[in-house]
């Protein structure tokens, strides 16, 4: 059962935190990742509608075209507000289409025929490397060297759907089960729990000692070569950080580990592009269906090894690799959580849901704040203590109420008030989100009834009860009184028509935090300086 | 109380820009008129294949599946003179596709979806012949047989709908794209009126990727469900045209231009010769729309008696009148001529 508005903003976290580590990615490795299509595939769908649009708009061009070809696209004409929104969102695009090295622009001189006048217009043009890779993942064309050969595909046997399933969520658990300290028969091995400890997941006493002598600023940097027993890691305690990642939906959570993987993996000195491409690949294969383990490249081996830790592959035989099946958590990595569903994709998500209740739509809350969680698993109780104060367990149900030392307790663990309503709406009982949902039909009606056309758009679908929403939110802000912004101030202008000029474009891309137009000065974002500094360098020129 | 709440906590992180467009699956679906007629001339005359635009069609189909893992496409086939509308993507029965035609490694959704495609319409090119030889040696000259382009759309209509009502939360956002080479003579105008209306309740952007002769009833359809229609001139690059102007998914609709043309032709068609007229005369009972007065004086539609005095009025041949006017009797119950706007 998942929910859209809870869900949409967990998939968002996760977006962002990948998409911040492709961007920061150099150049080099960029084209090398985009020789191989299906991650060229991946990386496409993790981008905003307007630049996939941009890109099929000019795969099929070899020429480039003028960047004002892009600007024509977008409607110029419709209402104040959205124009400013639509012009904000076409510069996100571009933005991350130029930061992911997908966009090159040229300038071309040309000369004015009659006037003979030169101008420098800007020409943009996509990638080659992505055009081709990209071009082949959708007309199947491609080099002969293949990673799997459909005809040996056929030779090996699938292994059934359930089995898959059920093993994978059994390993991922494991790992949970041990991060919030539940009593476990098996603990997930070596390279899981140091994985967790680099990841600040997790920590060991002595860490945490060292951390407190040294203060917050501390950043804690294990040691990777040093390898550490398994009977010294058992003694590790979740951090702050994993407490956070406890909320997160399961498809995040794979992601936070294997970001962290792929910043481990660089200081282990593997190709990150060699691992990007496992992982995106692994979005690609079919579920169910076995892979002969050969033609992997000597890092991909090892990565093998470390993702059937955390359950992401499955292979029948421990010692004696050669085929390998991926898991669920691998196979969806790559696609969003979404809230359309395929009627073979409920029927699946129904099956794992009754094998693994306990874990969604369980949670009524109440206006007074009293909560109700029907499960037995000790995972989720571990959660919910988190920020709510437990009051009594019974043998299908525990209950609790939602109190202001609970919350700032959590807070104070850096847990923020959006994961906790996210994840109460997300877990939500299928009977809150029913009632919800007419309680949203009941009011669409009235609001068109009365002919609201603004006041409809407004109304969302509200899970939880507002109440015990806006007071967690309320508990947040108690804490955090002020805001901090890195950016730069900018004052002391010559002219009223200059500090106009700067404002109105630094408002047209969003860049702008503060204003105050009677003393002339603003206030711009980091991100933001270096378009609004070129914008201020081309006005300057233009007038002198 | 809600009211308050909801505007107490903007969130402030989130980029209000990206509210603008929501990252919603879509349903693609694509109705392709294979009328082997049609194609013949087409192939003649302008030296495009079935084969080039089917081609063409999977790359878009492909391309619409990368842009989200959750989008969903649809094929539908029209053929007027065998087998009629049908659906060709997804199969309703499980035919298990027993060869893949392109490159093994490929993404499987792509791998089985163009093979799926290629298949049957092969097949049916190939069972085609025989049957057609005897059409072709029949039927040539002689009126056409009346498009099922209407049915396979209102077909794919229905697919779209019952796709949308099995999601519960009612988040897929669909389109629907015609791909059409016949000119209007083939097209029902009532039940392609009929379509109309059905998407535009249902909010379905129809776009239109016309090849061959142009088409008014495809123009409207394009125009009144806020679609594209394009005029194909360069049956070559069609793919470019299926990946820019046709392949404006429904939730960047708000924000883009759309490149459709503007001059819209609004004529009807005559329901008894099916040809389209500038003036003609409108059934009062049921709007039936006529170039001719039939002979027995009676709507072909709804078989209403038209009053025999008018009539004769009306088929007057104009002569030079003394300054008088008289149509006082234009608001009367039976058969009255109204001219159709141009």
């Amino acid at each position: 059962m998942s929910e859209p508005s809870a869900s949409s903003g967990q998939s968002e976290l996760f977006k962002s935190t990948i998409n911040e580590y492709l961007d920061n990615l150099p150049e080099t490795v960029h084209l090398q990742l985009y020789r191989s299509p299906e991650t060229c595939l991946a990386v496409f769908r993790l981008l905003p509608s307007l630049a996939k649009f941009y890109i099929m708009t000019m795969l099929f061009q070899d020429t480039a075209i003028p960047s004002t070809d892009l600007n024509r696209w977008i409607k110029s004409s419709s209402f104040n507000g959205s124009r400013n929104l639509s012009k904000i969102y076409q510069n996100d695009s571009l933005k991350r289409l130029k930061a992911l090295n997908l966009l090159k622009e040229t300038r071309r001189i040309f000369t004015h025929p009659q006037t003979g006048q030169t101008t420098q217009l800007p020409f943009v043009s996509l990638n080659p490397t992505f055009r081709q890779s990209f071009r082949n993942a959708l007309t199947g064309s491609r080099d002969a060297n293949e990673v799997v050969e459909d005809n040996n595909l056929e030779s090996i046997e699938t292994i059934s759907v359930e089995f898959l399933d059920t093993y994978c969520l059994h390993r991922w658990e494991s790992i949970l089960h041990f991060m919030v300290g539940s009593e476990t028969k098996e603990l997930p091995s070596v390279g899981v729990l140091t994985l967790l400890r680099y990841s600040g997941l997790m920590e060991l006493p002595s860490d945490r000692e060292q951390r407190e002598h040294l203060g917050d600023d501390y950043e804690f940097h294990p040691k990777l070569q040093q390898s550490s027993s398994i009977q010294m890691l058992k003694n590790l305690l979740i951090t702050q950080n994993g407490f956070q990642f406890l909320l997160q939906d399961i498809n995040s959570q794979i992601w936070t580990l294997l970001l962290q993987y792929l910043k481990m993996s660089e200081k282990l000195m593997m190709n990150p592009v060699e691992v990007l491409n496992f992982i995106f690949m692994l979005g690609s294969l079919e579920l169910g269906q076995g892979y002969p383990v050969e033609p992997l490249s000597d890092t991909q081996k090892i990565m093998l090894d470390d993702l059937i830790d955390y359950g992401l592959i499955y292979t029948p035989s421990k010692t004696n690799k050669k085929i390998f099946y991926p898991t669920r958590l691998a196979t969806t990595l790559t696609s969003e959580h979404t809230n359309f569903k395929t009627s073979a994709a409920a029927i699946d998500q129904e099956i794992t849901n009754s094998k693994n209740s306990n874990n969604q739509g369980t949670i009524v809350v109440e206006t007074n704040f009293k909560i109700y969680c029907y499960t037995s698993s000790p995972l989720q109780i571990a959660i919910l203590n988190l920020f709510v104060h437990l009051k009594a367990r019974f043998a299908n149900m525990v209950t609790g109420v939602i109190t202001r030392e609970s919350v700032r307790r959590a807070l104070i663990n850096g847990i923020t008030a959006d994961q906790m309503i996210n994840y109460l709406g997300s877990h939500a009982h299928p009977w809150m989100v029913k009632q919800a949902e007419d309680k949203l039909a009941r009011k669409l009606e009235l609001e068109s009834s009365i002919g609201n056309a603004a006041g409809q758009r407004q109304i969302e679908l509200e899970i939880l009860p507002p109440t015990v929403v806006d007071q967690i939110k309320l508990w947040q802000l108690e804490l955090d009184r002020i805001q901090t912004f890195k950016g730069y101030l900018y004052k002391d202008f010559s002219t009223d028509l200059e500090f106009e000029k700067l404002l109105t474009y630094g408002e047209e891309i969003g860049v702008i935090v503060w204003k105050d137009r009677a003393r002339k000065r603003f206030f711009v974002t980091q991100e933001g300086n270096g378009q609004l500094l070129d914008y201020a360098n081309r006005i300057i020129r233009g007038n002198s | 109380m809600d009211a308050i709440a909801d505007r107490a906590f903007t969130e402030s992180q989130t980029n209000p820009a990206h509210k603008l467009v929501d990252e919603t699956p879509s349903l693609l679906a694509v109705v392709v008129d294979i009328n082997p007629l049609e194609w013949r001339k087409l192939e003649k005359e302008q030296s495009v294949s079935l084969k080039q635009v089917v081609s063409s069609i999977i790359v878009m189909l492909n391309s619409h599946l990368s842009l989200n893992s959750s989008n969903h496409v649809a094929l539908y086939i029209a053929n007027s003179y065998s087998h009629g509308a049908q659906l060709i993507y997804p199969r309703t029965e499980s035919s298990k596709s027993t060869r893949f035609l392109h490159t093994p490694g490929m993404y499987r959704q792509f791998r089985f979806i163009d093979g799926s495609i290629v298949d049957t319409i092969e097949h049916l090119l190939n069972e085609q012949p025989d049957t057609l030889l005897q059409l072709i040696g029949r039927e040539q000259g002689k009126q056409h047989i009346k498009g099922t382009l209407a049915g396979a759309m209102s077909m794919a209509l229905c697919h779209i709908n019952k796709i949308q009502q099995s999601d519960e939360l009612n988040a897929l956002k669909s389109r629907l794209l015609v791909v059409s080479i016949s000119d209007d003579s083939t097209l029902p105008y009532v039940s392609v009126m009929n379509t109309i209306f059905a998407s535009q309740k249902m909010k379905i952007s129809v776009d239109v990727c016309k090849l061959g002769p142009s088409s008014t009833f495809l123009q409207q359809a394009a125009d009144a469900t806020n679609g594209v229609y394009i005029y194909i001139t360069q049956p070559e690059g069609l793919i470019q045209y299926l990946t820019t102007a046709l392949f404006i998914d429904p939730m960047l609709r708000p924000i883009i231009v759309l490149p459709t043309d503007e001059s819209i032709d609004f004529r009807a068609s005559c329901f008894i010769t099916n040809k389209v007229i500038d003036v003609g005369y409108v059934c009062s009972v049921c709007l039936c729309i006529l170039s001719v007065i039939p002979e027995d004086e009676k709507c072909p539609t709804c078989h209403s008696k038209f009053d025999h005095n008018l009539i004769t009025k009306l088929k007057r041949k104009p002569k030079v009148l003394p300054l008088k006017k008289k149509d006082k009797e234009l608001g009367d119950k039976n058969g009255t001529a109204t001219p159709e706007s141009a």
